[in-house]
């Protein structure tokens, strides 16, 4: 018993030291380029949708400007606003399930690929086209991310990633089994330089080069603790929720705050040292340098360096933006806000900026 | 008498009293053995019928067969001097001389090749070649190849865009749409197409593309039969509708009008849902075409080229003629063009609401009101291209070697333009033309085409009504390379393809005389030796598998489960399943009996290219391979199998997906024993 | 050796002696010959009848080619009618009976020999024979009941008199018997019971399965002979009304819209047709209402007649041509004699047609099946219209359909009857035979048959044979 004591408290300051010293590095080095505040974008000019206004259900939990129009995935199915009206698709259309989680538009061929709480399915020309565990080689049903990637459909399933090759329609899935994961639970996927990462759960973030088809793992040094021992040594947490790539970085989600990884280094983000509305983060979509990050209270927009975060009040349909630059905090309130504080879904076009919510989609126009 | 003159007689009274003895027997011996082959008491007992002709390889295969042209589509030079038809069976583009009625040149391209385009300036030709993934640019000065560009899986149909930067290739295996950047001659994307898509159509104006599948929508039986044509939007390169076509299928060919008022799509309207009780009242399969108005409603709507008592099978091109007031559809099951006026067809379209007009789709007595005539062709009539003066229609009959040539002015014959294939009709030979006609089903209803377009099968599943209607729901099978897969038929009662193919099958399903039995000697040939299996290029070009594929052949071989435990014999694939054609020949229980099954066992399929066999099943009721294992698996009925990860599923399939022609299987048997030996 | 070449020698002699003999056979061989009836021109007012055939004195003569000569095949009858000529030109079935007091039997004649062979020995009177494929034949046998009078079937056999058997059982009148070359037989027909109709064109595999309509004329036009195919692919008949008869055609493709009429003459002016050469038709006509009927050459395409024929004191009717004929198809049977009931399917009682898309009429919820004097079911029909019945084999029936409180709402439909082992099917009750079905699974096929039977000791139980191919 002494002896395994001692080589576990030995291992232990091995791994502090090197913790420490590697945080020193990465500080020293690594800190990323610092941007004007005001070049983060500041939305206004609110507008609200419900089910009161075209909405087919309230619960909205992802969306995507496909160039004229508006996708929304919803509870109730996927809701389309284009020429200001809404169109509502069902299963009865034939999406796999009406709760529609995640949505992503073939750059290639302008196919739309909709991850639904029941399989995965393609929208392409009018026609939708399911695929699920049951008919496909696709890992499991509960589609929490969608993403295109050239020919290939990047999926994140509650049994594993996976890859459909459009041309073969052969999927080949990643689990615990064949990829550095945790577990096969995995909640999101982005790509870019070659290169795919996937949020998984309990598994951080796993990298699979295309070229050499070999995978690595970002884990959180300090293993699943809900606080971040040390600071930008690695991924906040091994929890991964999101993850998203952009201009040279990625941004990773956990529901214990954010990671910026610019192929070099880590950096985390916290409610109480940054203007992240909560550590708490569903969902995180980066476009060009900004990572817009989807909280349980709120909305918040950062390049790294400054923020903007976009609160609903408790009791009323107004809100604010809070501004932090640094240490300097400044608010600028709306009437009305965003429709929810807990939010789900994001995405951007132009000065447009779409928000989807546990009650309600808002539509934003930048106003700076 | 000699001893020596006694000797020469007792010889041959030797060989006449053996011969007697063996004589006797050994003809009831064979009368039983052809009774038992052929479901008939009255067969000739000729052994030539499936002792010769059913010889698929070897120098007496060579000697018994000739290589055919088999003309499958056209494209006219824009003088309408110059015809350049594609010689599926011979891998060659013919440049013919319209006026001389000759042939001029013989251009190699690839494999199988499928259809021709010219380039407006008629410097070039675009050919696909179906069973080598490729399209290749032929300089027509030099009538040699340029380029040869990879396309998706089993390409088809072609258009080039109205400025001639892109080429369209429908990929009719992988159903999909090429679209090839004629400059960098590189395929730069590829979109969904449907459902075995070939028909390609641009409208005039060069804004949108129409692609025609030929499978209808993977479903459940009992739900509606659709097949879709997909619209592409040629500016954005992107699909753009889906517009579903109900009650049809088989959507081979499509065409604009000039004015592009009209798109037009030749289809076959099946009635596989309704039981097989009858041929009579149009109770099987119906042919017509679809017309997608440009303007106005944008209808779909679908008239019939048939009549009450006379079917017009397996409608293939449908072409426009240059004034836009007649339309033309070969029918290759009954030899036979139909001349559509267009104008009829626009006016009833201006006078009839829609939901009366798709009520009409069943009338087969509407067809009086714009059929002009019916124009006799050659053997299989298919491609067709229309003289730029508009005066000469050229069809490409496929089975006779021939061009013909129809004079639009008086809808007449003009002597056809012989392109000088082999001269004798070898047996097999007059069985293709046997198997492509309507003529062996009652009033011409369909052939063996219909249900089995490419030799292969349609996709469908039909009610075959066994012992009662509504009984037995069974899934068409390919005829690809069944040569040596014994017993037919979904329960394998039948032993040979004579006794699938003879009375029987006359009584229930083609409801005519059956075939005479010099006829069902030349259709059995055909469907034994004459049907390959297309190269599997989508999952195995080379023959070398994939880390996944031998992975899943593991499996496939294995005989101990995830948790070491042994598996019975039954329970492995390759005890029911081994190569080169992987069917043991039998038949089995796999859990799969439904309640409107007649209670038997099923026969096991062979399993070459099965990928492109979908769906599966007895009845069809498994979409995909995964189906078969994730919805119907049951209790390890159909191999053990729920001990495995959906990784080793997807293996599995891997490995089923890579599975080729049972020749190149054999091949990599024999190197496989030779190693062993070794 | 010298003996082998004698044995050459008598075999060479042989043969040559056999080949004379077979070119003898030949001279007797009538093929360009006209046979024809003759009937007794006392009989005249039966002509037009069911019975103008049965005349007393009728004869068949064979009219040379060329010549107005005839020669009268049947001396040894006191009644001959309706010759068919055999596929190979060589033979002929008629009907005919010796004594006044026989029934009218099948005979087959050699037309070479002459020689006669009595088929039938029918306790009915059995005309109008035809030829079918391979050796069987089918005719007309009178089988009036007490309850239905006035009504026969159709029958069809083996040319040695075997494996004679009823094909039809319906109470309708068949007259008149064409082979059509798709192989199955088209009869002008009319219903008997329960009151008369008018005749139409029925045609029917020649097992008796899949007896439906082929032609009707239009009201106040009846039409008045069998008709005839030609190689042109059209068929011509005799019909007429009130005032005047007309020989008229329509296409074998589409018959019930393609109705031309070729001539057009006095009332009763034409009587009957038979095929003759390139694509001309045999026509029984007369020229004036008083005189006798005569034998005629009439040309299709412009409706005129060649005079060829005419015998003093009769009346000249049904002229067939001999020479070789292209045989019909021989289309396979499904009945299955020991089977005792066959099936039924209906998709849609309630579709009548386009006009249901515009009516809005109510919807029928039952059916009743009708037989000869008794209702013999009352059936809820599924959802979707469908109705699926397991029906004793050979019984004559009809189909009403009801509201669901057993309201007509279209009354008895046309007769049918269902062959042992026949599956038949229709889209609607009033669709005609124009209407392909829609695509879709009848709701009543998921479910067994019900069984309807006017025999209740009839056991109808479940197929133990699989039919399929």
């Amino acid at each position: 018993m002494k002896s395994k004591f001692n080589l576990t408290f030995f291992a232990f300051l091995t791994l502090l030291t090197f913790g420490i010293v590697s945080m020193g590095f990465t500080r020293s080095e690594k800190s990323p380029d610092v941007k004007e505040s005001n070049s983060v974008p500041i939305y206004g000019n609110w507008k609200n949708f419900t089910k009161d206004n075209g909405l087919p259900g309230n619960k909205t939990y992802a969306v995507r400007v496909d160039g004229d129009r508006v996708l929304v995935g919803t509870h109730e199915g996927l809701a389309v606003y284009e020429d200001e009206k809404w169109t509502t698709y069902t299963t009865e259309n034939g999406l796999s399930h009406n709760g529609v989680i995640a949505i992503d538009v073939s750059e290639l061929t302008g196919d739309v690929w909709l991850g639904t709480m029941g399989g995965l399915t393609r929208w392409s020309g009018g026609k939708f086209e399911q695929y699920t565990q049951m008919n496909s080689g696709m890992a499991n049903d509960l589609v929490y991310a969608v993403i295109c990637d050239g020919k290939d459909v990047w999926v994140a399933t509650g049994g594993g990633a996976g890859k459909l090759d459009t041309y073969t329609k052969e999927w080949e899935i990643f689990t615990e089994q064949n990829a550095p994961m945790h577990e096969p639970w995995t909640y999101s996927v982005c790509a870019g330089d070659n290169k795919v990462w996937i949020a998984a759960w309990g598994g951080g973030v796993i990298e699979y080069n295309k070229k050499t088809n070999h995978f690595r793992d970002y884990v959180d040094p300090d293993g699943n603790m809900e606080i971040d021992l040390f600071p930008d040594d690695g991924v906040v947490h091994d929890i991964t929720t999101g993850v998203s790539y952009s201009n040279g970085i990625l941004w990773a989600a956990t529901y214990f705050g954010l990671s910026r990884y610019d192929g070099r280094g880590w950096k985390g983000y916290f409610d109480h040292d940054s203007g992240l509305a909560s550590n708490f983060i569903n969902y995180v979509r980066s476009v060009g340098d900004y990572a817009y990050l989807c909280t349980d209270k709120g909305l918040s927009i950062t390049d790294g360096e400054s923020w903007v975060t976009y609160k609903k009040n408790e009791n009323d349909k107004n809100g604010k933006a809070i501004i932090t630059n640094g240490e300097s905090k400044t608010e600028k309130s709306f009437s009305p806000s965003i429709s929810h504080n807990f939010i789900l879904g994001v995405d951007v076009q132009d000065d447009v900026i779409w928000v989807a919510t546990s009650y309600g989609l808002s539509r934003g126009e930048r106003i700076n | 008498m000699s001893i020596k003159r006694k000797k020469l007689l007792f010889v041959p009274g030797f060989v006449l009293v053996i011969g007697l003895l063996i004589y006797f027997p050994g003809r009831k011996h064979a009368r039983e053995h052809v009774n038992l082959m052929t479901a008939v008491e009255d067969h000739p007992l000729k052994c030539a019928s499936c002792h010769l002709h059913m010889i698929d390889k070897g120098p007496i295969a060579s000697w018994l067969n000739a290589d055919y042209y088999s003309p499958l589509n056209m494209a006219i030079s824009r003088d309408g001097n110059t015809l350049y038809v594609v010689a599926q069976d011979a891998n060659e583009l013919m440049v013919v001389d319209a006026l001389k009625k000759k042939v001029i040149q013989h251009i190699p391209v690839g494999k199988y090749p499928h259809s021709v385009i010219l380039s407006e300036d008629g410097a070039s030709a675009f050919v696909s070649n179906q069973w080598a993934d490729n399209v290749m640019i032929v300089d027509l000065a030099s009538a040699s190849v340029t380029d040869t560009i990879p396309t998706g899986n089993g390409p088809s149909g072609l258009s080039l865009s109205i400025d001639q930067k892109y080429l369209y290739v429908v990929n009719t295996f992988s159903s999909d749409l090429t679209v090839i950047n004629l400059e960098r001659k590189t395929e730069v994307k590829r979109l969904s197409a449907g459902n075995n898509p070939t028909g390609i159509a641009l409208s005039p104006n060069g804004e949108k593309l129409y692609v025609s599948s030929r499978r209808a929508h993977m479903v459940p039986y009992g739900e509606p039969t659709i097949t879709d044509v997909t619209e592409f939007n040629t500016s954005k390169n992107r699909v753009s509708a889906t517009m579903e076509i109900d009650e049809a299928y088989l959507m081979e060919n499509m065409a604009f009008t000039p004015e592009g008022d009209l798109a037009l799509i030749s289809l076959i309207r099946p009635k596989n849902l309704v039981p097989m009780v009858q041929v009579e009242r149009g109770w099987m399969m119906n042919h017509g075409f679809g017309v997608i108005e440009q303007t106005g409603q944008q209808r779909i709507i679908q008239f019939l080229l048939d009549e009450p008592n006379s079917y017009y099978s397996d409608p293939f091109d449908i072409l426009v003629s240059n004034d836009g007031k007649r339309a033309f559809v070969s029918s290759s099951g009954v030899n036979r063009i139909s001349v559509v006026n267009l104008d009829s067809i626009r006016s009833l379209l201006q006078n009839y609401p829609e939901e009366e007009l798709d009520y009409l789709a069943f009338d087969l007595s509407f067809s009086r009101h714009y059929i002009e005539k019916r124009i006799p062709t050659g053997a299989s009539p298919k491609g067709m291209v229309i003289s730029a003066d508009g005066s000469r229609l050229y069809v490409a009959n496929q089975l006779d070697d021939q061009v013909g040539v129809i004079d639009l002015n008086t809808f007449e014959n003009l002597d056809p333009i012989d392109l000088g294939g082999p001269k004798k009709l070898t047996v097999a030979r007059k069985g293709r033309q046997l198997f492509v006609n309507a003529g062996g089903t009652f009033q011409n209803q369909y052939s063996c085409y219909t249900c089995h377009p490419d030799y292969h099968e349609d996709g469908l599943v039909y009610n075959m009504a066994g012992k009662d209607m509504g009984r037995n729901v069974t899934n068409v099978q390919s005829l690809r390379e069944i040569n040596h897969t014994a017993p037919f038929k979904w329960n394998g009662k039948n032993e040979s393809v004579y006794k699938q193919d003879g009375m029987r099958f006359s009584t229930v399903l083609t409801r005519t005389e059956a075939f005479s039995f010099p006829d069902l000697d030349a259709l059995a040939s055909f469907i034994l030796t004459g049907i390959k299996n297309p190269p599997n290029l989508m999952y195995n070009p080379s023959g070398e598998l994939t880390a996944a594929q031998l992975r899943g052949k593991e499996i496939f071989d294995r005989t101990v489960d995830n948790y070491g435990n042994e598996i019975p014999e039954k329970g492995r694939c390759v005890t029911c399943h081994p190569s080169p054609y992987y069917s043991n020949f039998s038949f089995e229980d796999v859990g799969t009996l439904s309640e409107s099954d007649d209670t038997i066992k099923f026969d096991t399929p062979h399993l070459n290219n099965i990928f492109a066999s979908a769906p599966y099943l007895h009845d069809g009721r498994a979409v995909t391979l995964e189906e078969i294992w994730t919805k119907y698996g049951g209790r390890d009925q159909h191999g053990v199998v729920n001990d495995m990860t959906k990784m080793q599923l997807n293996d599995l399939i891997a490995y089923l997906n890579s599975l080729g022609s049972a020749e190149l299987e054999a091949k990599e048997q024999e190197v496989l024993k030779a190693e062993i030996k070794n | 050796m010298k003996l082998i070449k004698l044995t050459n020698i008598s075999s060479a002699v042989l043969v040559l002696q056999l080949l004379l003999f077979l070119s003898a056979c030949s001279d007797g061989s009538m093929e360009g010959r006209i046979l024809l009836t003759e009937v007794p021109q006392n009989g005249s007012n039966e002509i037009g009848s069911n019975n103008h055939l049965k005349v007393e004195g009728a004869r068949i003569v064979a009219l040379l080619p060329g010549g107005n000569t005839a020669v009268n095949l049947t001396e040894n009858f006191i009644s001959a009618a309706s010759p068919a000529v055999s596929y190979d030109g060589e033979n002929m079935l008629f009907s005919a009976k010796k004594e006044s007091t026989d029934h009218f039997q099948i005979f087959e004649m050699k037309l070479s020999s002459g020689k006669v062979r009595q088929i039938t020995s029918c306790e009915e009177d059995c005309t109008n024979p035809i030829y079918l494929p391979l050796g069987r034949f089918a005719f007309i046998r009178e089988v009036a009941s007490e309850k239905v009078k006035n009504s026969n079937a159709v029958f069809t056999g083996m040319l040695d008199g075997t494996n004679i058997q009823q094909v039809t059982f319906s109470p309708q009148r068949f007259s008149s018997l064409t082979a059509l070359n798709d192989g199955r037989i088209l009869s002008l027909v009319k219903t008997v019971y329960p009151e008369e109709g008018a005749p139409k064109l029925l045609v029917m595999r020649p097992d008796g399965t899949k007896l439906e309509l082929f032609y009707k004329s239009d009201v106040g036009t009846q039409l008045c002979s069998g008709a005839v195919e030609t190689s042109s692919e059209n068929l011509f008949f005799v019909e007429g009304n009130d005032t005047e008869s007309r020989v008229a055609s329509v296409s074998y493709n589409l018959p019930l819209h393609s109705h031309k009429i070729i001539m057009e003459g006095e009332k009763n002016a034409f009587l009957s047709l038979g095929s003759y050469l390139d694509d001309r038709l045999l026509l029984s006509y007369k020229k004036t209402n008083s005189d006798n009927y005569i034998l005629g050459e009439l040309n299709p395409v412009d409706g005129t007649i060649r005079e060829l024929y005419k015998s003093e004191g009769y009346n000249v009717i049904g002229a067939v041509l001999v020479q070789a004929y292209q045989r019909p198809k021989n289309l396979p049977s499904e009945v299955q004699p020991l089977e005792h009931a066959g099936l039924l399917l209906c998709q849609d009682i309630n579709f009548l047609g386009i006009e249901s898309l515009k009516n809005e009429s109510e919807k029928a919820q039952k059916i009743e099946i009708l037989g000869i004097d008794s209702t013999l079911a009352v059936v809820d029909v599924e959802d979707d219209g469908s109705f699926y019945l397991k029906v004793e084999a050979n019984m004559p029936f009809r189909v009403q359909t009801l509201s669901a409180d057993n309201k007509v709402i279209n009354g008895p439909g046309s007769w049918y009857y269902i062959r042992p082992n026949e599956r038949r099917a229709c889209v609607g009750c009033h669709t005609g035979p124009e209407i392909s079905p829609f695509n879709k699974q009848p709701l009543a096929v998921t479910k067994n048959p019900v069984i309807i039977k006017n025999n209740s000791e009839l056991k109808l139980t479940k197929n133990t044979k699989d039919y399929e191919h």
